[in-house]
């Protein structure tokens, strides 16, 4: 809004000159675009301005804007120019919409009637949805067919029959939606649906809802476009009324959503038959959330007092920092617990399914779709898919893309290599040659694998080897350092960390919580922790530390790898290891809560005056064993504590590593926490203590240095 | 009630039970009237701060010992928040700058600056200059002590230094150079059990001469130490019996029985086990240097003659590593790993030796 306001203020200025605007195209656009395109948008500017004009009399805004809007177009200068009539109608239509909708929310707040805003503002959500429907390629919402529509669209699944998803999880789904849509139980049903992006999660909820009858009522963010023209309009016709709009925060708004969705059917305007049962769908989640989750868990709570209908969160969970802290952080195990939330999770669509999707798909499309192309061959349908690593969506649209082109420039070097895997018997092989088609079908649309933590950390730890009968060319040792001599890795160490995403630094950490249930030999052990101490060696220095990480990283997982003598062969890999479970790193929660009670008793035995090490290791525990009289009650629990040694044989392992777990490398910001709680134990302190050196503190200020120029 | 480390420590030069020698030349140093900046260094409990503060009465008179403790607040240049306490009195100010960590060199320049530039108001009858005293100073970063001798150097007129250090080889030359070096040895055996008796007669306690040295000799010579534990003994039982146990600090027990556990046997699941303990002596606050040298010296008494020099070579090494590491217990565990796999060795050749 800020931005709007600035801009209206040198609005005139703006208006009136012309020439800058052009000069920013050229910089923008290439000559081309700059020469022919400005007349034309110029006058859609002007249509645009026109229809806006009638309405308003303060024109200098207006005209400001209609620069700013030229100049958003010129930004994206590659839109087609097909898409002008279009974009001014819906600057006419969001505005009669935002007509109804202001007249609403003034009514809203006027009345402040409740059951009012319960029927408008849903009329505002779907038309949100409808408007960024087109975001999901399931939305059985249809366009006009022409070219530009994605072909994950266009083919959306209409039956169960069309699902890639797996039968099992289908079926799945449906018993829940089944037993749930019917059966009152106490809370109310509520489902956590999890998988990868484009797994189908999202397609088999809207599909088994159509096939079962029962509406679904999905919440969608109320950020849009369509607010941006909203905004704007809103404010050419006077600032105050803006203000209006958003009264409600995302998350009253979500809340009213949530209630009301849960009491009130859908309004039944196309008369499509008012089925009695729904659902409502969560897929995207206010972003106040996401900074507290508490709030969230707190509306959940409240749903299940009064709910009644079954709830459907769906989470892509990825390995990015967000979303992988989405899951944990607004659906904790204890509120998992506590409402008796189900989980479904999706895995990536398999191979062969999405092959045949995709088949389906060229096919038809080869036949009668405006643009004529061969269908592609088999082989690239199969490459494709593999590149996707299970996206449906994501293949599809590769599939899209790749077919407007002609398929058969991609023939040489996606053929060659992608009919190897296929001929050959399932297992290390596939996995190898598909880690090559990756860089091959970089050039088409292929994503970046990367791996969950827990993968990732298998991969070096179980540091499986090829055959070496497949790699003759080897260089062999020398005999007596044979013993060295490992068979040569499937995996590449610096790309299964690279694809943690996590630093080196973090991912030794876990290697070295890990590693040693893996091996067997004690000098092999030896051998490996002698690695990740050079590892940790290497990154001393903090100047260096970013650039030396990833080899400290190397030579950690290289140095496991290595070291693990039992591990060292072909023939070996596969034997003795069953699975094991892994863990968390304990160091960072060992060192944080050793700098915390550091901190607590420097900051509780502070009239004793000794340097931290002399107090933790001398003072302390003996004063646990003589009965000086303790002045804050505080120094009594915390000595108790302090001083206990865990008896227990292996005293708490750490927590174990979930297979989706992802870590961010960020250690929390101890220093700021520390000092806000050193400060608050000060202020304990000086309230409390009756320390010998009471009597001068009365006196005590506080010195506060402001400059420090030497 | 104060511990007896607090309540019977003297307070003159005079009073001092050892290094008497050393107290008359440091009362002479100050009878002039000044002194040149000092370093203090020795190992821990061997009394260096007391014979710092009874310098300072000797200098100042009863006023230094009107302690108040104050918190400082500074700002780095990157805009972090630091708080860092202190104690002083009217004359001195000590602080302990490895506090806030790797700012140190920060508070150093603040807080001399700020003592340094108020002069005192009544030359007369006051002396000229305030005492910084600084402690832990072998833990201070490289870049404090550079400022630190630069800051020496310039606020020389208004304020002298007393360093105060376990040892002066972390302390770079320029400092050692500005600075009238003081060391104080260790206390005998027997000047600590004299110490000890001397203190339970003035707390109306009679400590029998045997137990005074059994004490002293667990104290390994730090005198500090040796009064803690008699305390902990007198809390234990009194009358005092000559056979009487002394008690040690918990997580000193704890580290001998982890280091026995690794002399008892070798496996990758008993290492496992020795991990998690070292952890818990970690989350402890028990310095990670520490650790290694208490593993090190249980380690080696069940070592063979040859071992021994195999076993310390490689702690030597992993202790160094771990002075300038990040993750500790990285370094740790390859030491024990290291010895489990040496020690393993040795065995099974020993017993290859016997058919």
């Amino acid at each position: 809004m800020n931005k709007f306001e600035m801009k209206s203020d040198g609005g005139n200025s703006f208006a009136d000159n012309e020439d800058s605007n052009d000069s920013v195209i050229d910089l923008a656009s290439s000559p081309e675009l700059s020469t022919q395109k400005p007349d034309k948008k110029r006058k859609r500017d002007k249509s645009i301005l026109q229809s806006i004009n009638c309405k308003n009399s303060a024109k200098w805004v207006t005209s400001s804007f209609g620069d700013f809007d030229a100049f958003d177009c010129f930004a994206a200068s590659s839109r087609p120019a097909k898409s002008a009539p279009k974009r001014a109608n819906t600057t006419s239509s969001s505005q009669s919409i935002l007509k109804v909708s202001k007249s609403a929310t003034t009514s809203i707040s006027n009345t402040a009637d409740q059951s009012k805003a319960s029927k408008t503002t849903p009329q505002i959500n779907s038309e949100q949805v409808s408007s960024s429907g087109d975001r999901c390629w399931l939305s059985g919402k249809k366009r006009p067919a022409y070219e530009s529509e994605l072909w994950s669209d266009k083919y959306a699944p209409n039956n169960q029959g069309d699902l890639a998803v797996h039968k099992k999880k289908i079926s799945d789904l449906e018993t829940w939606f089944q037993t749930h849509l019917k059966a009152q139980a106490k809370l109310p049903p509520i489902l956590i649906l999890t998988g990868q992006a484009g797994t189908g999660k999202s397609a088999t909820v809207k599909v088994l809802s159509r096939e079962l009858k029962c509406d679904v009522q999905e919440w969608s963010n109320p950020v849009g476009s369509d607010r941006v023209w909203k905004k704007r309009d809103e404010f050419s016709t006077g600032p105050y009324q803006y203000d209006d709009i958003q009264t409600e925060s995302q998350l009253v708004q979500f809340q009213h959503f949530l209630l009301r969705a849960n009491k009130y059917n859908k309004l039944d305007i196309f008369g499509d038959g008012n089925t009695e049962k729904k659902i409502i769908l969560v897929e995207e989640f206010p972003n106040v959330f996401y900074r507290d989750a508490s709030a969230f868990h707190e509306t959940l709570r409240k749903y299940a007092h009064v709910g009644k209908c079954p709830l459907v969160f769906i989470v892509s969970d990825s390995t990015s920092r967000d979303s992988a802290s989405c899951e944990r952080l607004l659906f904790p195990k204890t509120l998992q617990q506590d409402l008796r939330i189900d989980n479904i999770s999706f895995n990536p669509i398999a191979l062969t399914s999405l092959t045949k999707v995709l088949t389906r798909i060229a096919t038809k499309e080869a036949s009668q779709g405006l643009h004529k192309f061969t269908a592609p061959t088999h082989a690239i349908l199969e490459s494709i898919a593999m590149s996707s690593a299970g996206d449906i969506r994501g293949a599809i649209n590769t599939l899209q893309f790749a077919c407007l082109r002609d398929t058969k420039d991609l023939l040489p070097s996606a053929l060659v290599k992608g009919k190897q895997p296929v001929k050959k018997p399932r297992g290390k092989a596939k996995s190898k040659s598909s880690d090559k088609k990756d860089s091959d079908l970089a050039s088409i649309g292929g994503r970046d694998t990367s791996l969950f933590l827990f993968r990732a950390l298998g991969k070096i730890l179980y540091c499986k080897r090829d055959d070496p009968s497949a790699h003759p060319d080897e260089p062999k040792l020398a005999v007596h350092l044979q013993e060295h001599h490992r068979d040569p890795l499937i995996i590449n160490p610096e790309d299964v960390v690279e694809k943690s995403h996590l630093s080196g630094d973090y991912f030794s950490a876990y290697l070295h919580q890990n590693y040693m249930e893996f091996f067997t030999d004690l000098d092999d052990i030896a051998r490996a922790s002698q690695y990740l101490s050079d590892a940790d060696h290497l990154t001393e220095d903090w100047a260096s530390r970013s650039v030396l990480q990833q080899y400290a990283a190397s030579v950690a997982t290289r140095g496991i790898i290595h070291a693990n003598s039992a591990r060292a062969r072909f023939s070996s890999a596969g034997s003795g290891l069953g699975w094991k479970p892994l863990h968390k790193p304990q160091w960072y929660t060992a060192i944080k809560q050793a700098r915390d009670s550091c901190e607590s008793a420097r900051c509780l035995f502070k009239e004793y005056a000794w340097t931290p090490e002399i107090l933790q290791t001398e003072i302390l525990p003996y004063l646990s064993v003589i009965n000086t009289t303790l002045h804050q009650p505080g120094q009594a629990s915390f000595l108790q504590e302090f001083c206990r040694f865990s008896k227990l044989k292996i005293p708490g392992r750490s927590e174990k590593l979930d297979e989706k777990d992802v870590d961010t490398d960020e250690s929390p910001p101890p220093s700021q926490s520390m000092e806000i709680k050193s400060v608050q134990d000060d202020d304990e302190f000086v309230s409390n203590s009756q320390s010998k050196v009471r009597t001068a503190q009365e006196e005590e200020e506080e010195l506060i240095i402001e400059d420090f120029d030497d | 009630m104060s511990l007896w480390v607090d309540k019977h420590r003297p307070n003159s030069l005079n009073k001092l039970d050892f290094h008497k020698e050393q107290a008359a030349h440091l009362k002479k140093l100050v009878n002039s009237g000044d002194f040149p900046h000092l370093i203090v260094y020795g190992p821990s409990g061997v009394g260096k701060k007391t014979r710092i503060m009874c310098l300072l009465r000797e200098l100042y008179g009863s006023g230094v010992e009107k302690l108040r403790i104050e918190q400082h607040n500074f700002t780095t240049p990157s805009k972090k928040k630091m708080d860092i306490s202190t104690i002083s009195s009217n004359y001195h100010i000590e602080v302990n700058p490895s506090d806030v960590g790797n700012n140190d060199r920060v508070v150093i320049q603040e807080l001399i600056k700020t003592v340094a530039q108020t002069n005192q108001l009544e030359t007369s009858s006051q002396k000229s200059f305030k005492v910084v005293i600084l402690t832990e100073v072998d833990r201070l970063s490289v870049d404090a002590q550079h400022a630190l001798r630069r800051t020496m150097e310039k606020y020389m007129a208004t304020c002298r230094l007393i360093l105060c250090c376990n040892s002066t080889s972390k302390v770079i030359p320029a400092i050692r150079s500005r600075c009238l070096g003081v060391r104080v040895a260790a206390p005998s055996i027997e000047q600590i059990g004299q110490i000890l008796q001397s203190v339970c007669k003035k707390e109306g306690l009679s400590l029998p001469l045997e137990l005074a040295t059994k004490i002293a000799k667990k104290s390994n010579r730090n005198l500090r130490r040796a009064l803690l534990m008699c305390e902990a003994c007198r809390v234990q039982q009194y009358p005092f019996r000559p056979d009487q146990e002394v008690t040690e600090p918990d997580w000193e027990l704890y580290l001998k029985e982890t280091a026995n556990l690794i002399v008892e046997q070798q496996s990758p699941k008993r290492l496992l086990e020795v991990r998690a303990r070292l952890y818990e002596l970690i989350t402890h606050c028990i310095p990670a240097d520490v650790i290694m040298r208490g593993l090190l010296q249980e380690l080696v008494k069940n070592c063979d003659g040859e071992l021994k020099l195999e076993v310390v070579q490689s702690a030597a090494y992993y202790e160094h590593r771990l002075q300038t590491g990040q993750k500790a217990i990285y370094h740790l565990e390859a030491f024990v790993a290291k010895f489990m796999a040496i020690y393993k060795r040795f065995f099974e050749e020993g017993i290859a030796d016997l058919f």
